[in-house]
């Protein structure tokens, strides 16, 4: 049998990007335009629901083995639910996931959750396209 | 690569929960690899695992109903494996992955595991890497490997090929007599789950459906069971697990599992063979346009049966090792 049928086949690696939604605020339509225009770039695009437990959103990508986790929140609990994620992806042998925190995050704690280990954190008016982009280059950065 | 793939497999051998899933995302992402892990794995054969498939239409409740038969197998103790399939969009190649959110809470259960998968270009409602998938959460040592389907409608049948038993989910008010003695997953349904069986209309379907049943299922040695459900309060999921193990040991009794198990390993060395073949029609023309052109070995004379001959024979010299040469 010739080479034929066992060249190389084109590999495909797709992103994969978890958007979850932690504690106690339901104003999910940030998270859907988010995952709409993360797949328009051709991502696969897990959601998780409303109100996760940091364990729930670790959990999930652990199972989903996703690239970058996406967070939202506009509750104000994102001191206390970000850190915990952090520490559970660490915890569980996954700390190589990136993490993204959106949402309304004040300026210094947005700077404390960098020096945490967060990637990138950003507030509203970001453009979907810049959003696109970092999540590209938090998932090269992995690989 | 074959270091970490080797460090990979006897991690999950060990049970790691990140090594099955990084062992499935290379199943997805090349065929070569999904091979080569299917190698060292030397599928295990003798682990058994009931495959449940879950089909129907979309927004018809499948993985809400899913999060509560977990719940009934895990109140069973068995432990539970989920794969979840959503269309991937054949124009950007991106996919929202949206089942999960029905049955996240599971995800802090260490002997549930689920996994979303997009159809990346199959059809018929699985992805080309859900068979290895199965086979991973099987060797893994679930209990129970639920599949749920896109929910793309009448042409979803491949599950019945993966499958074990096949739940087929409908909801009141959706068609009437005429859907259900056409063609599709019902004519692969084992067990019917009428959900979202408190809507007004559930008795007028749940007659409907039964006589459908009857009509089609009646000389069958098992017929299908209709099992009224509440996808969001549980109600009616004890009794549709029941069903569905009910299925379970009919399949044992009668012989019907080895035969069922046999036609669906028959069935994936044929759509292999086809994927491979197809491959290689593409990766012939490749992209580039000049060798698109040599593919019409008639110079224009506009025959496309004939044209389809002489490539199809080009290709046959290809793989005996006749020639060498590309087009």
């Amino acid at each position: 049998m010739s080479q034929a049928l066992d060249k190389p086949k084109q590999e495909t690696r797709k992103i994969r990007v978890l958007v979850a939604k932690p504690g106690l605020d339901g104003h999910d339509r940030g998270v859907k335009v988010l995952a709409r225009a993360l797949s328009d770039a051709g991502m696969e695009v897990v959601y998780t629901g409303l109100h996760q437990t940091p364990s729930q959103i670790v959990g999930a990508a652990i199972q989903e083995d996703v690239d970058v986790i996406a967070i939202s929140i506009l509750s104000g609990a994102h001191m206390a639910i970000v850190p915990e994620v952090l520490r559970l992806l660490r915890e569980n042998n996954a700390g190589d996931i990136a993490v993204l925190v959106g949402g309304i995050i004040p300026d210094e704690e947005a700077e404390e959750l960098k020096k945490m280990g967060v990637y990138e954190v950003k507030g509203p008016g970001t453009p979907l396209s810049e959003l696109v982009e970092i999540v590209k280059r938090a998932a090269s950065a992995r690989h | 690569m074959t270091q970490e793939l080797e460090e990979l497999v006897s991690l999950f051998r060990k049970g790691d929960t990140r090594a099955l899933a990084k062992l499935i995302t290379m199943c997805e992402e090349s065929e070569d690899k999904a091979r080569r892990i299917i190698d060292m794995l030397d599928v295990d054969t003798q682990r058994r695992a009931h495959i449940v498939g879950f089909a129907g239409a979309p927004g018809i409740g499948k993985s809400t109903l899913i999060n509560r038969v977990i719940e009934e197998y895990r109140r069973r103790d068995l432990g539970v494996g989920v794969l979840a399939v959503d269309p991937t969009s054949p124009y950007t190649g991106g996919a929202v992955l949206g089942d999960r959110s029905r049955m996240n809470r599971h995800s802090v259960d260490p002997k549930v595991y689920i996994r979303s998968m997009g159809t990346r270009g199959q059809l018929g409602g699985l992805s080309r890497a859900t068979r290895d998938a199965i086979r991973l959460l099987r060797a893994y040592g679930k209990d129970v490997i639920i599949v749920e389907t896109t929910g793309t409608g009448q042409n979803e049948v491949d599950v019945a090929r993966v499958s074990h038993t096949v739940v087929v989910v409908m909801m009141p008010n959706l068609g009437d007599t005429v859907q259900f003695i056409e063609a599709g997953p019902v004519e692969v349904a084992d067990v019917f789950a009428l959900n979202k069986a408190d809507l007004v209309g559930a008795d007028a379907t749940m007659a409907e459906l039964r006589s459908m049943v009857q009509l089609r299922f009646a000389s069958n040695s098992w017929v299908p069971p209709i099992v009224k459900t509440i996808g969001t309060t549980g109600e009616g999921v004890k009794e549709l697990v029941e069903w569905i193990e009910k299925h379970y040991k009919y399949l044992v009794e009668t012989g019907e599992l080895r035969q069922r198990e046999r036609r669906a390993y028959l069935y994936e060395v044929v759509d292999l063979t086809k994927h491979r073949l197809s491959t290689l029609v593409d990766s012939e023309i490749g992209s580039d346009s000049h060798a698109l052109e040599k593919i019409d070995f008639l110079d224009g004379s506009a025959n496309p049966y004939k044209a389809s001959d002489n490539f199809v024979k080009h290709l046959i010299e290809r793989i005996s090792g006749h020639t060498q040469q590309k087009l």
